[in-house]
């Protein structure tokens, strides 16, 4: 119970460092803010694969494995998610990513997580991604 | 009769008008988080054009003492980003528009306490084809309603669902 805790107590502490997405040939980082109907969120990523950890301040934490496809500055997410009540969910998200320099981009995204326990969990997501 | 009228007219009103928009037919059995409970099934109706798509998702469900039904209508751009595993993903953007009733009586002798609420705003559509033309979906509707409260004006609905496209 106490590895628990201190887990999560790890992954809240996380949650301002936002994101880690990785190009299709470089590696970024991306910081972002997270807007919600649900408070949310932070995201690490390698290679276009994405494990996002998402914190709800009353109804408990969940971690995703999402593959997000980028299609021009259009961004598409599909993947698991799975909640601390063990219940599985599917992840969905789409957005937007605007190259401003080589290596900034920005990003708007709207996530949403459909969970098996009768929880369903929506959020808007933007942030820089700074590419090298 | 009134309730089935959404329910009834705006699938046939997709059908209708398919040959027209030279579009494919989605429908699929959904699963609802509406009622911020438990999962309800629904039905879930769309015409499938290149790149466009029309939504519609009935669900509901009722009790001696309780129901809730819910609407919504979604209107998507859509593009194809590429593929997750050996499956096509098909993604949209677009806005929609929920609109539920409830009602509640404490006995089965009494009067339904009625209400009902709309909800509209941006939306979000994601869809995976599984096999051949059987695709899992989820589509988001981020909404804004009638509240007095601010922080109560925003409601979200989540809908999966799994179907056939022909």
């Amino acid at each position: 119970m106490k590895l628990k805790k201190l887990i999560i107590l790890i992954l809240l502490m996380l949650l301002p460092a936002g994101a880690l997405t990785a190009q299709e040939d470089s590696f970024s980082v991306m910081l972002g803010l997270g807007y919600a109907f649900s408070p949310s969120t932070a995201r690490f990523s390698y290679r276009n694969i994405e494990g996002g950890i998402l914190a709800n301040g009353t109804n408990g934490l969940s971690v995703g494995l999402i593959k997000v496809l980028r299609s021009g500055s259009n961004i598409a997410g599909f993947g698991l998610a799975y909640r601390w009540t063990d219940a599985i969910g599917f992840h969905g998200s789409v957005g937007k990513s605007f190259r401003w320099l080589d290596w900034l981009r920005f990003r708007a995204e709207l996530n949403a997580e459909f969970y098996t326990d009768s929880f369903t969990q929506a959020n808007g997501l933007i942030g820089a991604e700074i590419t090298w | 009769m009134l309730r089935l009228k959404p329910l009834i007219l705006i699938p046939l009103f997709m059908f209708v008008i398919t040959p027209a928009m030279q579009a494919d037919v989605y429908t699929g059995l959904a699963y609802s988080g509406v009622t911020s409970g438990r999962k309800i099934p629904g039905l879930h109706v769309a015409l499938v054009g290149d790149d466009s798509r029309i939504s519609f998702i009935s669900t509901g469900a009722k009790t001696p003492v309780y129901y809730h039904n819910a609407w919504q209508l979604g209107f998507y751009a859509t593009w194809n980003p590429g593929d997750v595993l050996w499956g096509e993903v098909e993604a949209g953007f677009g806005g929609g528009i929920l609109h539920a009733v409830r009602g509640y009586r404490d006995d089965t002798d009494d009067e339904y306490e009625r209400e009902s609420n709309t909800v509209y705003g941006p939306s979000l559509y994601i869809g995976w084809e599984l096999f051949s033309n059987v695709l899992i979906t989820l589509e988001a509707l981020y909404g804004v309603r009638d509240s007095d409260a601010l922080r109560l004006i925003f409601q979200e609905n989540c809908v999966g669902s799994i179907g056939v496209r022909f």
